[in-house]
C-alpha cells in the first residue's frame, strides 16, 4: 500500500474536502478543540473566539454525528480557528437548523467531520503543483546554510527578503501567475486597476459567444498627470492655501466623447477621409490603430484604465500580473520553478556579501541563469501535439 | 558529573607525593568553582573554532560534535512568563539558544535581533515580523542575568513560547551549587571526613557536597587545572610549571 510522503492529504481530504474526527471527548467550559486539521488549505473562520464576526465567510463547515450516517451542521458563529485547530465554543452551541447540540450543558462525546467549502476545495485542487514560499525558505535554510556550506550563516530575515524579492521578479516574467478580472465598462469609461495590479498582460472585450477580442492601448492620446487653472500669463492659479487650482482634463473629455471606433464596421471603411480623427481609416491608415476592438489608455493619475467610447457597457476581461506577495494564497511557486528559486536566493545572498570570491558569485550567477531558463521552458508548457496544431493555422492563412 | 571526592583525593595525592603541601577543603572548593567555570566557558570558543575547521565524520572523532556532546547536559527547554510581548525567561538560564512558539502543529523559531537591526527590519514590508517569521530582542533588566525577551508580533501568547537554553553549571545559585567537597571533622583525629550525601549542621558547608557538573571526560582536565592553581597556593613552581606545560600540550593536541 502506498504511503504519503510529500502529500499531506488522503483521498477524502483532497477530493471531497472532508476530514473526520471520531470518538472525540465531550467538551464544556472553554469549549471543545478538535485535533489539528491537515488540509493543504489553511482554515479561516469568519468568527473569533468571542463569536464576533471578523470576516465575510468561513472556508469550512463542521458537522456532528447525530445518528447512523446522519450528521448535522454546527452553526458557524460558534467556531473559531487558530493554527488550523477548530475550537467549538460551548456557550449557546446550536446546529444550523436552530436545535441545540448540548446535552446536559456539555458538548457530547461523538464524531465530527470538517467540510471545506467549495471555494477552499477548488483552491486545494491542483495544489500539489505548487510549493509554498515559506517551504522554499525553510528548505533553503536546511540545504544551503550552515557549517561546511558556502553560506556558513545567514540571518533568516535576509533569506526571507531575498526569497520574497525573487518571488516578485519571478512573478513578472517567469511564473504563470496571470490573474484575470471579469468586469463591465461603465459610462465613465474608466475601470480602476485591480488592487494587486502591477502591469496588464491583455485587456479584451467579450462577445456574445464568450470569445475574447483584444483591446489595444493607444498612443494617439495620453492622460495628463496634472491639470491646473492658468491665468492670462499661463501661470498656475492657487487657492487660499497656496495649492494649484485643479480642473478636469479636457484631453480626456474630448477623447471620451469622440466616436472613433463604434460606427465603423471594418478597419478599412472607406467613408472616412485621411484627415478624419478616426485613425485607422482606409486612406491615411495608421496600421497600429487599424482595428475595431477599441482602445484604452493607462490613466495613472486616477489609477485606472480609460477606454474608448465604443466600449461602454461591454464585458471585458483584464488579465494582469501581480507580484506574488499581495495575499498569502499567492505566495507559492510552481514546483517546475523550485530550483530556480533556490539558485536565485543563493545568488542574491552571495553576491551581496563581502569577502565572497568573485568566482563563487559567478558560479551561482550561472546556476541561477540556467535554472531560470529551465523554469521558463518548463512553464511555457510547449507540447509537440499542441504546437503542431497551432502551426496548422499557418496553412489555413496561406490558402486564404 | 565528576565525583568531587575523587578529584580532591587525586589532587591531594599528587600534591603530597613529595611533601609539597596541602590545600584545605575551603581552598579546594573555591578553586573547583573557578575551574568548572573556566572549562565551561572555554566550550564556546572551542566549538566555534572547531566549526571553522573541516571535521571528519568518522565515529567518535568529530571534535565539534564531541564538544556539543559535552555541552548537551546543560541544554534545557523552558517556558516563559509575561504578556504583551514582554516575557521573563527561566531563572537558571545561562546562555540563550533559541526561542520558539507553537503555531498549530508547527514549532516556529523566532529570530534574534539587536535593537538597531530591529528598527531597520520593521520598516521594510518584506521583512517586518509576522506570525510566520517572528523576532525577539534579548534585553536585561538586571545587571548580571538575562531576564527579558521582547517578542514581535506581540500577539504571540506566553503559553505558546518556549526557550531552549544552557543552564548554569551546577544548576543554579553561585556559591551554593558550585562543586563542593563537604566534610565532617573526626573527633579523635581532627581529620576531615568526606560527608558524601549528608547535609545539615554537622557538615561543612551545611548544604552538603556537590559534584562537578561537567562531562565525565573532563575529569583529568579538572584535576590538572586544580593542580595548576594549587601550585600557586602552595608556592611550588615545579607543580605550576608541570601543569602549565601539561595543559598547553593538551590544548595543542586538541586544536591541531
Amino acid at each position: 500500500m502506498a504511503t504519503n510522503f510529500l502529500l499531506n492529504e488522503n483521498d477524502g481530504q483532497y477530493y471531497t474536502g472532508q476530514q473526520y474526527f471520531n470518538s472525540e471527548a465531550a467538551g464544556s467550559g472553554s469549549g471543545k478543540a478538535l485535533p489539528v486539521t491537515t488540509f493543504n488549505t489553511d482554515l479561516v473562520s469568519a468568527f473569533n473566539s468571542s463569536a464576533i464576526q471578523i470576516g465575510s465567510a468561513s472556508n469550512f463547515e463542521v458537522y456532528f454525528r447525530t445518528g447512523n450516517n446522519a450528521y448535522k451542521k454546527l452553526k458557524e458563529n460558534n467556531l473559531s480557528v487558530a493554527g488550523n485547530i477548530i475550537t467549538i465554543f460551548h456557550s449557546g452551541l446550536i446546529y444550523e437548523d436552530g436545535t441545540t447540540v448540548l446535552s446536559g450543558s456539555v458538548i457530547p462525546t461523538g464524531d465530527y467531520y470538517v467540510q471545506l467549502k467549495s471555494s477552499a476545495k477548488a483552491y486545494n485542487y491542483g495544489e500539489y503543483q505548487y510549493i509554498k514560499l515559506d517551504d522554499i525558505i525553510n528548505n533553503f535554510i536546511v540545504a544551503y546554510v550552515g557549517a561546511d556550506k558556502l553560506i556558513a550563516s545567514c540571518k533568516r530575515s535576509d533569506i526571507v527578503f531575498h526569497a520574497r524579492r525573487s518571488m516578485q521578479e519571478f512573478s513578472y516574467d517567469t511564473l504563470k501567475v496571470i490573474k484575470a478580472q471579469e468586469l463591465s465598462i461603465p459610462a465613465s469609461l474608466k475601470v480602476p486597476f485591480p488592487k494587486d495590479y502591477v502591469n496588464y498582460v491583455k485587456v479584451s472585450w467579450i462577445d456574445e459567444v464568450g470569445a475574447k477580442h483584444v483591446i489595444y492601448p493607444t498612443r494617439i492620446t495620453s492622460n495628463p498627470s496634472e491639470m491646473y487653472t492658468q491665468d492670462s500669463d499661463g501661470e498656475a492659479v492657487q487657492d487660499d492655501f497656496s495649492k494649484n487650482l485643479q480642473i478636469s482634463s479636457v484631453i480626456e473629455k474630448r477623447y471620451s466623447e469622440t466616436d472613433i471606433d463604434i460606427t465603423r464596421t471594418s478597419p478599412d471603411d472607406y467613408r472616412y477621409s485621411k484627415d478624419s480623427r478616426a485613425l485607422g481609416a482606409r486612406i491615411g491608415l495608421l496600421p497600429e490603430e487599424a482595428q475595431v476592438n477599441g482602445k484604452f489608455t493607462i490613466n495613472d493619475r486616477e489609477g485606472c484604465f480609460s477606454f474608448s467610447s465604443g466600449l461602454v457597457n461591454k464585458l471585458i476581461l483584464v488579465e494582469y500580473v501581480s507580484d506574488g506577495l499581495a495575499i498569502t494564497e499567492d505566495m507559492r511557486v510552481p514546483k517546475l520553478a523550485e530550483q530556480a528559486m533556490y539558485m536565485s536566493i543563493a545568488h542574491a545572498i552571495l553576491s551581496s556579501r563581502s569577502r565572497v570570491p568573485e568566482y563563487i558569485v559567478n558560479r551561482f550567477k550561472l546556476d541561477k541563469r540556467v535554472a531560470l531558463r529551465n523554469a521558463k521552458i518548463r512553464l511555457s508548457n510547449i507540447k509537440i501535439e499542441e504546437i503542431s496544431q497551432v502551426f496548422r493555422n499557418r496553412s489555413k492563412w496561406i490558402k486564404h | 558529573m565528576i565525583n568531587v571526592d575523587d578529584v580532591y583525593k587525586t589532587v591531594l595525592l599528587i600534591l603530597n607525593k613529595e611533601q609539597r603541601g596541602y590545600i584545605t577543603p575551603a581552598e579546594f572548593n573555591k578553586i573547583g568553582a573557578q575551574v568548572q567555570n573556566e572549562i565551561f566557558e572555554n566550550y564556546f570558543n572551542d566549538i566555534n573554532q572547531y566549526l571553522r575547521q573541516p571535521q571528519t565524520d568518522f565515529d567518535y572523532s568529530d571534535r565539534a560534535e564531541y564538544m556539543d556532546e559535552k555541552i548537551a547536559q546543560f541544554k534545557k527547554e523552558g517556558t516563559v512568563s509575561g504578556s504583551s510581548g514582554i516575557f521573563t525567561v527561566p531563572t537558571d538560564l545561562y546562555r540563550l539558544g533559541s526561542v520558539t512558539y507553537t503555531s498549530g502543529s508547527q514549532e516556529v523559531e523566532l529570530q534574534k535581533l539587536g535593537r538597531r537591526e530591529f528598527y531597520n527590519i520593521i520598516n521594510s514590508k518584506l521583512t517586518a515580523p509576522s506570525l510566520s517569521y517572528p523576532v525577539f530582542l534579548q534585553e536585561d533588566n538586571t545587571r548580571d542575568t538575562h531576564t527579558k525577551i521582547l517578542v514581535y508580533p506581540t500577539t504571540i501568547a506566553s503559553d505558546s513560547i518556549k526557550v531552549q537554553y544552557l543552564r548554569k553549571p551546577g544548576g543554579g545559585t553561585d556559591n551554593v551549587d558550585d562543586p563542593t567537597w563537604a566534610y565532617t571533622v573526626d573527633e579523635d583525629t581532627s581529620g576531615y571526613i568526606f560527608a558524601g550525601t549528608t547535609t545539615g549542621t554537622t557538615v561543612t558547608p551545611s548544604t552538603g557536597a556537590k559534584n562537578f557538573d561537567l562531562h565525565i571526560a573532563e575529569k583529568t582536565e579538572v584535576i590538572k587545572r586544580i593542580l595548576l592553581y594549587a601550585g600557586v597556593i602552595v608556592k611550588d613552581p615545579v607543580v605550576l610549571q608541570a601543569m602549565s606545560s601539561e595543559l598547553a600540550k593538551d590544548k595543542q593536541l586538541e586544536k591541531s
